[in-house]
């Protein structure tokens, strides 16, 4: 009882926002449509934990969106270029892998404060393809792959229960989540007691990019297209979500239930937005908002 | 017999607030326990060598058989040996099981983690050293002492060789400094070594084996009888009552020595025979009036008897006219330095093994940007160079010719520094100077060389 009162106590905001919503929902205000909603929870959650994963190790990402942009613009030329769809998949969870493990390697050897870091990577990781494709987007199909599919979207949401019963385990249950703990609490008190923070690192990096590689997938293949905007509709979002899940940034503070509620909050956010048509009239100052958010909890962490 | 592990052989060090250890030669052996006893604080320097806050001035430390260059906490946890202070971190986001057991070095190919093991491995520590502490407990809520004390187990645990303890009585109170003891005490039947500084070392007396008296950066003495450990004050009193008599006795004999120790030296100056003498570790002003006739008087002190006597003698001559000679461009800067005593570093000439160890002497060596650049010979590194090569070869006279008016300001202020230095090394030191200010500045005594021979000595 005592932990449940101290579980809704911690989501107080989240628990109001989406009572708010369904309330409005059954008074008929808005138009609850469940698949629209399962959509974007599973985008969302999955890169929520990927977010929060690294964020718990001690490291602010502003690149993951360009990561799923330039995954879905390499993926989609490869498509274009005759490639199979199952392949371009792979590609894009390798090439995930990839940029997670370098990630984490340049953050931990070069010790840079992860927020610049990773701004910087975003730049380059956006204008990679930007000589190639002039509108910074490619199509390689006219007919919308996944549009309308309910078995993929069943099937991505029970992946995505797996990945959070996943994310329960790993971070209970195994060495690497209470390294990823330790990494993010005190980075210089696990290389003092002879941890290999640079593979443990790496290690991190590379699990929370293979959680951007199923949005990006999904992303791909709902749209049939790679553009460098993709990705940057959820930035903000997501860190949104990581913020409202009490996700500790530098204290290895964080649970997987925030990460979901965190997700949920801003999916329903969302949704009221849209439901209400002041989606994009909002949309840039909720941004500026969230940063504040982040720098005050980041600012609280350090006190 | 037990065994030796670490060994400091003619060890001198320094911190990071430049204090200093000399000459330290300590064996360690497994199991042993050595205090640390002074009346000044400098003991603390010792403990700055595990903390990685010292560095290697010169001398050796054998590690295992193995001679490590530098004092990085890194490479001593390697080795098992943990440096404990009063400043202990813990991971709150871990309860105190884990903090215990996964604060250590891992080969990473463990996944899963056994919650119900180490939990009761946990417990069974806590029990065996009598720490009321449960394995669930949160470390937020734990006192600094207790952090020590379990921060001592962690590192038993871990197998430790030896544990440095950095003055852990400044956080205990008569209590704790009890527990801290039997804890001690029972750690060291495990064969664990310790090496204590305190600010309060009597604390510590029964239950350790040696007391090293530290003061002023010197180990003074070593105790090895435990019924001198209550006596250590008193010891320490007398050795430095009787250190500061040997040391003013000495310093008076060096002294009279000084005054007795001194070179004659004479050349041919228009005509005549010109005879002056030089105290070791003198700068002398051969002052003369015409430029002309000084340089006379510095080519005939070169070609004054013969050159293999003034050679052997230990005389040397460095002038403006031959300050490019003595550059060899082909070789390295380092090489160049090194040239005239590789034949003192290595009778065979195998000079190189030694070339790091000199190089890395920040007392005698300042400067590590210039020797560096691949045979950049500058004017003003060759004067570095040469200027290196005579504080290293240290002659016992060393005459200059025009060098500080060859020199710019910045330059100039380079090389008075640099003198100083070598007489403190009792070279000593005639200038020829056309500079006459800057001689002036930094001579010891000036000897006026008039027209037509006619000398006056003046003093200070």
């Amino acid at each position: 009882m005592e932990r449940l009162k101290r579980f809704i106590q911690e989501y107080k905001i989240s628990f109001a926002i989406v009572f708010i919503f369904l309330l409005e929902c059954m008074r008929g205000s808005y138009d609850l449509k469940a698949w629209s909603f399962l959509r974007q929870m599973n985008i969302m959650t999955f890169l929520t934990i990927g977010v929060s994963l690294e964020m718990m190790s001690g490291d602010f990402d502003l690149a993951f969106a360009a990561q799923i942009s330039l995954s879905t613009i390499t993926a989609a030329l490869l498509i274009s270029a005759g490639l199979p769809i199952w392949t371009a998949c792979i590609v894009i969870i390798g090439l995930n892998a990839i940029l997670g493990c370098l990630k984490g390697f340049l953050l931990t050897k070069l010790k840079m404060p992860s927020i610049i870091f990773t701004l910087a990577l975003q730049v380059i990781f956006l204008n990679i393809f930007s000589g190639v494709l002039p509108d910074n987007r490619i199509n390689f199909s006219d007919i919308l792959v996944l549009h309308g599919n309910r078995a993929a979207e069943v099937l991505v949401t029970g992946l995505l229960i797996l990945t959070v019963c996943g994310m329960y385990f790993f971070l209970n249950n195994t060495y690497y989540g209470k390294y990823c703990r330790m990494l993010g609490e005190n980075m210089e008190l696990a290389e003092k007691s002879g941890l290999n923070c640079m593979a443990i690192s790496m290690i991190i990096h590379v699990i929370a990019s293979l959680f951007f590689s199923i949005p990006a997938i999904s992303i791909m293949l709902y749209t049939s297209s790679g553009s460098t905007y993709m990705g940057a509709n959820y930035l903000y979002k997501v860190l949104a979500a990581v913020c409202l899940g009490g996700i500790g940034f530098q204290n290895g503070k964080g649970s997987v239930n925030g990460m979901v509620i965190g997700a949920l909050t801003v999916v329903t956010m969302l949704m009221m937005l849209t439901g209400s048509g002041y989606l994009n009239r909002f949309e840039t100052i909720l941004e500026g908002i969230i940063i504040l958010l982040a720098l005050d909890v980041k600012n609280r962490t350090k006190n | 017999m037990r065994k030796e592990f670490m060994r400091f052989t003619n060890l001198y060090i320094k911190n990071s607030h430049y204090e200093r250890l000399e000459q330290l030669n300590v064996i360690f052996r497994k199991g042993e326990s050595y205090l640390l006893w002074g009346n000044d604080h400098t003991g603390h320097v010792f403990t700055d060598i595990f903390r990685g806050e010292a560095r290697i001035t010169s001398g050796n430390i054998w590690l295992n058989d193995q001679e490590i260059f530098e004092c990085s906490r890194e490479i001593f946890h390697q080795e098992k040996i943990f440096y404990i202070d009063s400043y202990t971190e813990f991971m709150y986001t871990l309860d105190l099981a884990e903090n215990l057991f996964l604060l250590k070095r891992n080969n990473l190919k463990k996944l899963f983690i056994n919650q119900k093991a180490i939990h009761m491995q946990a417990k069974e520590m806590l029990e065996q050293y009598n720490l009321p502490f449960n394995g669930w407990e949160k470390t937020e809520t734990l006192s600094t002492v207790d952090k020590v004390f379990l921060n001592i187990i962690r590192s038993v645990d871990q197998g430790a060789q030896m544990l440095v303890m950095n003055n852990l009585s400044a956080i205990c109170n008569q209590q704790d400094m009890k527990k801290l003891k039997e804890l001690l005490t029972q750690i060291r039947k495990e064969e664990v070594a310790f090496l204590i500084y305190d600010s309060h070392p009597e604390n510590f007396t029964d239950i350790v084996d040696i007391v090293f008296l530290v003061n002023k950066g010197r180990i003074e003495k070593k105790l090895y009888e435990k019924s001198e450990f209550y006596l250590c004050n008193k010891i320490m009193n007398e050795t430095i009552r009787n250190i500061t008599e040997i040391t003013s006795k000495i310093v008076k004999k060096h002294a009279e020595v000084m005054e007795e120790e001194s070179y004659d030296l004479s050349c041919d100056f228009e005509g005549k025979e010109i005879q002056f003498s030089i105290f070791r570790g003198e700068i002398l002003y051969l002052a003369i009036q015409h430029g002309q006739e000084q340089s006379v008087l510095w080519k005939s002190l070169k070609s004054y008897g013969n050159r293999k006597e003034l050679i052997s003698s230990g005389i040397r001559f460095w002038g403006e006219d031959n300050l490019n000679t003595e550059i060899f461009p082909n070789l390295s800067i380092k090489d160049n330095i090194l040239l005239p005593t590789v034949k003192k570093i290595n009778k065979l000439g195998f000079y190189k093994s030694r070339e790091r160890f000199i190089f890395q002497d920040k007392e005698f060596f300042e400067e590590n940007k210039f020797i560096t650049e691949k045979n950049n010979f500058t004017d003003s590194n060759m004067m570095k160079t040469i200027f290196y090569r005579w504080k290293l070869f240290h002659p016992k006279v060393l005459v200059l010719n025009n060098i500080l008016s060859r020199a710019d300001v910045e330059m100039k202020e380079w090389i008075l520094k640099r003198l100083l230095e070598l007489t403190e090394r009792k070279t000593s030191i005639i200038l020829l100077e056309s500079a006459a200010e800057d001689a002036m500045k930094i001579a010891d005594r000036v000897i006026m060389i008039k027209s037509k021979n006619t000398m006056k000595d003046l003093q200070g």
